[in-house]
């Protein structure tokens, strides 16, 4: 969504500045206003789905000991595990939800607010490290590279990203735990702290190096390579030239006048591509033991879970949609040439 | 898809001998050991549920104890003073119980203890998966404080076999498994208690200082759960964890590395392929003999196992002691396999496949896509059918699709799920009373198979009082298995572990596993004894 609407015209923001500020205020309460129907009619396709899957939701609560209970047992456990019809369990789902209840997760064997609370702030905090790593890294390369479009470090650079591209991330993961911790013995290679040993800032900091490493990794590519684009674009702009005419030292150029500009485009598909890193993160929590909702979810589903599977799933295309507001949010803000009332 | 998934598993492997031959050049240690009392262990997944009504076996272990628990001589009794005493008849078991035993909530445990447990599990509103083992079980009464009668509808000399459920505190008590607080919060009266459930990364336990059989050694367990085998590989290269459980080739690659040791223990986990007479080639004797006889077992226990188990020909292991007949077994003998196929009229036609009256001597054989061991197994078995001409389709399928097909198709099945006396092992496998398809319970007698003699065996045994007799009997029915087998059974595991720094503690000992394991086995099951 955001992606097209950047594409703006020299319609100028000569509202004022006050007025500015209101229109985003209106956006903000428009796309939330928006949010809501969306993330109930998503949650009803999430149940229907659920419900067409082939998965068996006796031999998922039972896993490996499926070829091993006997009738009796097995059939306590699908009365045990029989559920209302989808629409039905939506309906209760989602009453339940109205009135702050979310329910009891069957896979969890705990309310489903309690493993929510639990594990999104671990799904968070990796998301956001891992994104703000990935940027600290992109940015200067996307600079080196932008100097000279067609240079070799360009080249190469170009090369390597689409390399990165093309990994999927647990190997990423498991490369970055071989070399770290294995190889140079630097880093801890998994959970949020040392086993055995007390959870402390410094220990987390240290465990939570290479999972947002992993995270931050795999978005590489498409910022780096979106940012060289628009740092390519931006130093033609008449403003770049002009302060280049006045002598302004170059690396003042690229950090007052061309990285802002630059910025925008790519700022604004982060909130498109969140969904992204949170499939990135689902992933890297698998290969470090990090407690996030990723798990959850794989459980959620493969056990017809329907209130954590619906809560989950819930949160993590909020997470999405809010990303996406905050990226408009932040183009609105940073370049007065878009108008809030358009976005 | 499939193909990315198959490529991206390559790379993983990629990376993770990498990784070993990286350690390989630079042989520094694994980090020092204080002599602290922890051990930390990597788990394959994390935990469900701890609730002793749920599973037998596990890591329940650590927090409950049962009647009768598994040790290096087969059973043993544990709450109860000794092992259950019976009637004449087997159809009423008297269990005398140990008076020093608290809960970890510190109330005494007694014989009312017992009572609600098992009435727990017979109770359909519990919904416990265990209520089918119990089906004999007709009553339960504390006749004082200290002793429990079980009386059954039917003889069962294995009954001892079935008293290994852990037993909780009776006020924890009562309710469906699906909201009893025992999932999460272990009452028992167990070497250990549950101290920190970190949500999706670990648990960690503490030991008792008050615990019967005196406070054990190693005073915290720390338990991480890693999924994925490369990544429980690459952290205990990185001695992040003392011990994991990992598939014999795995484990022995690690063998030896950082200070790594491999364990193995024996278990009566074993794998055969099904032959369901649904099908028209197997209702054949001499069909079944062929196949057994075409089998090279022991290539597959040095190729998919890397050695770590034993050729078997009947779902009775060595490791049933007397029991065992060593000489009911098949040999490979593919040349007489072919010669009883072209005797039973499956002679070979132009495009090289058997066939009789045009039907080609063609099946499916499913087997669940994420179990590597089974598909190996699954592969190699149609390699040697290949050989004699039979033509075998694998089909990698998901539990529900196996439990649909079952009843049609040849499947690699698992069994062993309480591997400590024949009947157990073997009844419900083999009796015809499970020949019928009943999808509450399609993996008893896969094969439908049904012959009087071997039921008559099993029904004796079970009915059988003298040790001696009953193995007699037991012995006898592996004959009768080899001249009409049910199935080719081919193998029992041996299941691989990796651990380091265990020489500080005895005694190390090793038990029969049973199909479900993890690091509530290997050489940790013993874990509150060392010394």
């Amino acid at each position: 969504m955001s992606a097209t609407s950047i594409v703006v015209g020299g319609r100028s923001g000569r509202t004022g500045r006050r007025g500015r500020a209101s229109a985003i205020g209106w956006l903000v309460v428009r796309r939330l206003g928006w949010l809501i129907p969306l993330l109930a009619a998503l949650s009803l396709l999430v149940f229907a789905l659920a419900e067409l899957s082939p998965v068996d939701a006796t031999a998922a609560f039972l896993g490996s000991r499926d070829e091993f209970v006997s009738a009796g047992g097995r059939a306590n456990v699908e009365q045990a595990v029989t559920q209302l019809p989808w629409w039905q369990a939506w309906l209760q789902w989602i009453g339940g939800i109205l009135t702050g209840d979310p329910g009891y997760s069957m896979s969890a064997r705990m309310p489903v607010a309690d493993v929510v609370s639990a594990r999104l702030p671990w799904t968070v905090l990796l998301m956001i490290t891992g994104l703000a790593l990935g940027f600290a890294i992109s940015i200067p390369l996307a600079m080196m590279a932008a100097r000279r479009p067609h240079g070799l470090v360009s080249q190469v650079l170009d090369r390597v990203m689409w390399v990165i591209a093309a990994v999927p991330p647990f190997l990423v993961g498991l490369t970055l735990v071989a070399v770290f911790a294995l190889g140079l013995r630097l880093l801890p290679s998994g959970g949020t702290s040392t086993p055995g040993m007390p959870a402390t800032a410094t220990e987390l900091v240290r465990h939570m190096v290479l999972p947002a490493g992993a995270v931050a990794v795999g978005q590489l590519p498409w910022i780096t390579l979106h940012l060289r684009k628009a740092l390519i674009e931006t130093s033609g702009d008449p403003g770049v030239r002009a302060a280049r005419l006045r002598g302004v030292p170059e690396w003042r150029v690229l950090g007052r006048h061309i990285l802002p500009g630059a910025m925008i485009p790519v700022l604004a598909i982060t909130g498109a591509r969140l969904t992204e890193v949170i499939a990135g993160s689902v992933l890297v929590e698998q290969i470090f033991s990090w407690p996030g909702l990723g798990q959850s979810l794989v459980n959620a589903a493969l056990a017809q879970d329907f209130p954590l599977l619906g809560v989950v799933s819930m949160l993590l295309a909020a997470i999405a949609l809010v990303g996406g507001i905050m990226s408009d949010v932040a183009l609105a803000l940073l370049d007065p040439r878009t108008d809030p009332r358009e976005l | 898809m499939k193909d990315t998934m198959r490529i991206s598993k390559l790379l993983a492997t990629a990376v993770a001998v990498l990784t070993v031959t990286a350690c390989q050049a630079s042989p520094s240690s694994s980090p020092s050991q204080d002599g602290s009392t922890t051990l930390r262990l990597a788990e394959t997944n994390e935990y469900e549920t701890l609730n002793p009504l749920e599973y037998t076996f596990s890591i329940t272990s650590k927090f409950y104890d049962s009647l009768v628990a598994v040790g290096t001589d087969g059973l043993e009794p544990q709450l109860a003073t000794e092992m259950p005493t019976s009637n004449a008849d087997l159809t009423e078991w008297t269990v005398t119980l140990r008076d020093d035993v608290t809960f970890s909530d510190g109330s005494v445990f007694d014989a009312d203890d017992v009572v609600a447990a098992y009435e727990a599990v017979l109770d359909p509103a519990t919904e416990s998966p265990l209520r089918g083992d119990y089906e004999l079980l007709t009553g339960i009464t504390a006749t004082d404080p200290h002793t429990v009668v079980f009386t059954l509808s039917a003889p069962y000399a294995a009954f001892p076999s079935r008293l290994t459920l852990g037993i909780p505190a009776s006020e924890k008590v009562g309710g469906s498994i699906l909201d009893s607080s025992l999932a999460r919060e272990p009452v028992g009266t167990g070497p250990y208690t549950l101290t920190e459930w970190k949500q999706g990364e670990s648990i960690t336990l503490t030991a008792r200082d008050d615990y019967w059989q005196g406070a054990p050694l190693i005073d915290t367990i720390y338990i991480g759960f890693v999924s994925d085998e490369n990544a429980r590989a690459q952290r205990l290269l990185s001695g992040d964890f003392d011990g994991a459980q990992l598939s014999p080739l795995v484990a022995e690659e690690l063998d030896g590395q950082q200070g790594l040791e491999m364990f193995t223990n024996p278990a009566g986990d074993y794998r055969g392929i099904t032959l369901p007479q649904s099908l028209p080639f197997f209702t054949d004797t001499n069909v079944r003999v062929a196949l057994n006889l075409g089998t090279d077992r022991q290539a597959m226990v040095d190729g998919i196992l890397a050695g770590h188990g034993t050729a078997i020909s009947t779902p009775i292991t060595p490791s049933f002691g007397d029991a065992y007949n060593a000489d009911a077994s098949f040999g490979y003998d593919p040349e007489q396999a072919a010669s009883l196929l072209d005797e039973a009229g499956w002679t070979i036609g132009d495009d090289g496949i058997r066939a009789k009256d045009d039907l080609r001597f063609s099946f499916d054989l499913m087997y669940f896509s994420e179990d590597t061991v089974r598909r190996d197994l699954a592969q190699a078995f149609a390699s040697d059918m290949a050989k004699l001409g039979i033509e075998v389709h694998l089909l990698a399928v998901d539990r529900p699709q196996a439990k649909e097909k079952i009843a049609n198709t040849a499947f690699v099945l698992g069994g062993g799920d309480v591997p400590y006396d024949p009947d157990t092992q073997a009844y419900g496998d083999l009796h015809s009373s499970f020949a019928a398809y009943d999808p509450d319970d399609p993996y008893s007698n896969p094969s439908q198979y049904s012959n009087a003699t071997v039921d008559e065996l099993l029904d004796q045994a079970r009915g059988e009082a003298d040790t001696e007799t009953r193995d007699a009997d037991y012995r006898e029915l592996q004959t009768e298995l080899v001249a009409d087998p049910p199935m080719v059974t081919v193998f029992v595991l041996e299941h691989t572990y990796v651990a380091r720094n265990l020489d500080q503690y005895s005694p190390i000992e090793h038990v029969v596993e049973p199909h479900e394991h993890g690091v509530a086995w290997g050489p940790w099951w013993n874990v509150a004894s060392w010394r």
